[in-house]
């Protein structure tokens, strides 16, 4: 299995870059390539089974959105060709039409707008077909009009003019506003991933999973509580 | 001004009827309320030093004021952490008169990065001093830039900068303006070896955007970078700290000998600022107003019993460079060790009736790596989020057959193993203060009782 890490240098806020060293421990034939900003991207020109970007700092999406520029088609045949792409927290923004006034990708409809004013920050609960997922927002951002929503939310307080979605999926292209690292704190979703990515026998240690059932329990909890 | 007088004289009064309690930030809440613009309208000294920063802000306030009252000053302090409008407020009401004349020489004020903006508008400090800036809690200083933000929107063109040159981020406050002061360590002082942190708030060039190559680093982003692209570096420092002297407690600055208050490198630097920003006052005898503080006891404490050192540091828990660097001490303290790591702050049990605790992403930020130090026998880590806690320790590749999960901590001394231990280290946040009292406690009692 062939990993590339899109801009490690800062797109690596909240732990984020831990989601790759869990594919690591849990996949055995892998290769990861961590592409820097000035570095041609490898899905470009070989082969790749999974793009990750991690959460990055605003003014540093404006650096990923001009650092994949020049490989925007390539970047798209890799989406429509149903090859994954992760990626979390405000990566996802740089693949809509605009953040605020600035162009971005325009891979999918839909654009971001900031709110400096203060730091968002909140739990968010969610549900993907079966898959229970837990997180967590922290962010100055949110997106409207989003045409392929990856999550329904179940509790927490989202953003964006649908806030009972979050996220977009579309073939297999995953991208969700919520930073955990997510691989670690949801492993059923990786598991998942996993599988459509013909990895099989991802054995998940006993903690992994029991830290999942915990927060899993007490996010839920909180759920009754406001039912 | 009535409103200010009543917000004065009121506050006065709250704070006479509680006994001048340092603990209680009411009396600034009452002047606050009442007159919202009590810190624009109440005197000032003639100097006033803000302090900020992400770690060292409130040890390095304490150390300023402390040395200050030992040159026979008067001054005007939140030296209590109280670093919000309230405890601001309270510091001020203190020092003036009821007729709002100012009592104090000098003021020395702690304040928080996020609210620079409009507090330092209303101080108009002569100098800022800014220790160091770095990721923090995720849920409230989100990020480095986010902190330089706020921290700009606030400074006031007068004020000169006292800041650490060793730290891009912090230094490039200075930029575009004149009269900034920078304190450093010369590498060959700086004598601890780094290792390779996990977190670095700066990778690269701000100026050209090329990946910084590392000359030397001290510990996370802070040391010597330079851009291999355009140049950019760290700016040259004004006060160098050029050695340290274990054996006569000395350190050196610009060739001036001062009494060493702490062994660890991040109250060296607290103490290289504080000495920066003292001698730009012009403050005379630092060195002996130094040699006459105290170390505060609040973050290290230790207590030997039964041949065993006990030792109390504190890790403020969400933030990981802090943890990190207390980790780091922790390793090396001499000995065979236990590591007690009690983090995690439960806050909503009572609301929800569950335990969901604050966010667990930042412990993947901790550099725990460290933990895999020969030295240490044994990782107890207490808190309902002891199961994220063991899958990071899996992932960090530490012997997870050395680690020992407690939920509750009434529980985590049953499960001290003691056998040719020389020290336990219980790295510990800031708010359990009450709870580590008592674990220390039970640890005596299992310590007598096993010998």
């Amino acid at each position: 299995m062939k990993v590339e890490v899109l801009y490690p240098e800062i797109a690596n806020l909240y732990g984020c870059q831990f989601d790759i060293e869990f594919i690591k421990k849990y996949v055995a034939d892998i290769e990861v390539y961590y592409t820097n900003l000035n570095d041609k991207p490898h899905f470009s020109y070989e082969d790749i089974d999974l793009i990750y970007l991690g959460h990055l700092k605003e003014d540093d999406q404006c650096l990923v959105i001009q650092a994949l520029k020049p490989y925007q088609d390539d970047l798209t045949n890799y989406i429509e060709n149903e090859k994954m792409v992760f990626c979390v927290g405000n990566a996802l923004e740089v693949f809509l039409t605009k953040i605020d006034d600035i162009d971005a990708l325009a891979i999918f409809k839909g654009y971001a707008k900031r709110d400096f004013s203060s730091h968002y920050y909140a739990r968010l609960f969610t549900q993907y077909n079966d898959l229970k997922l837990v997180g967590y927002l922290s962010n100055f951002s949110y997106a409207n009009d989003i045409e392929y929503p990856f999550a329904k939310v179940l509790n927490g307080k989202n953003r964006g003019n649908h806030p009972e979605y979050d996220g977009i999926h579309y073939k297999n292209f995953f991208g969700t506003y919520m930073i955990g690292p997510m691989f670690v704190m949801n492993p059923l979703l990786f598991k998942h991933l996993m599988e459509i990515l013909k990895v099989e026998n991802v054995k998940l240690t006993k903690d992994v999973l029991e830290a999942y059932d915990n927060r899993l329990n007490a996010f839920e909890t909180v759920l009754k509580f406001y039912q | 001004m009535i409103r200010f007088y009543l917000a004065l004289w009121l506050s006065k009064f709250y704070y006479f009827l509680t006994g001048h309690s340092n603990k209680d930030d009411k009396p600034g809440v009452i002047a606050n309320k009442i007159d919202p613009d009590f810190l624009k309208k109440v005197a000032k000294p003639k100097i006033t030093i803000c302090i900020t920063g992400t770690n060292g802000k409130t040890t390095t306030t304490n150390l300023v004021t402390a040395i200050l009252k030992n040159t026979n000053r008067r001054v005007i302090a939140n030296f209590e952490g109280a670093n919000f409008r309230p405890g601001i407020c309270k510091a001020y009401m203190r020092e003036v008169s009821i007729f709002n004349k100012c009592k104090a020489d000098i003021a020395v004020i702690e304040f928080d990065e996020i609210t620079a903006n409009p507090y330092l508008a209303y101080l108009k400090p002569n100098y800022v001093l800014v220790t160091n800036l770095s990721s923090d809690t995720m849920k409230r200083n989100a990020h480095t830039d986010y902190i330089l933000d706020c921290i700009k929107k606030g400074l006031n063109d007068e004020a000169s900068l006292v800041l650490n040159a060793d730290d891009l981020i912090t230094s490039s406050l200075g930029e575009g303006r004149d009269n900034n002061i920078y304190f450093s360590f010369t590498k060959e002082a700086y004598d601890e070896k780094a290792y390779d942190s996990l977190v670095k708030d700066i990778r690269i060039c701000p100026k050209c955007h090329s990946l910084l190559k590392e000359d030397y680093i001290f510990y996370n982003h802070i040391g010597k970078l330079t851009c291999p692209n355009c140049g950019y570096t760290n700016p040259k420092a004004d006060y160098l700290l050029n050695k340290i002297d274990y054996k006569n407690n000395t350190i050196d600055i610009n060739g001036i000998n001062y009494p060493m208050i702490n062994n660890s490198k991040f109250n060296i630097y607290n103490e290289l600022s504080a000495i920066a920003v003292l001698s730009e006052i012009g403050i005379e005898n630092l060195d002996q107003a130094i040699a006459k503080v105290n170390v505060t006891k609040s973050r290290y404490d230790s207590t030997v019993c039964g041949g065993v050192e006990i030792v109390n540091l504190m890790g403020k828990g969400q933030n990981a460079i802090a943890v990190s660097r207390t980790l780091d001490y922790a390793t090396k303290i001499e000995g065979n060790k236990i590591v007690i790591l009690l983090l995690e702050e439960i806050t909503e049990k009572e609301e929800y009736g569950t335990n969901l605790g604050e966010p667990i992403s930042w412990i993947y930020d901790v550099d725990f790596e460290l933990l895999k130090d020969d030295s240490v026998k044994e990782i107890v880590v207490g808190g309902t989020n002891y199961a994220d806690y063991a899958v990071r320790f899996d992932l960090a590749n530490i012997d997870l057959s050395k680690c020992k999960m407690v939920p509750e901590v009434d529980d985590i001394t049953s499960v001290l193993n003691l056998e040719g231990i020389d020290k336990i280290v219980i790295v510990r946040d800031l708010y359990l203060a009450d709870s580590i009292n008592r674990l220390i406690e039970d640890i005596k009692r299992k310590i007598q009782n096993e010998s």
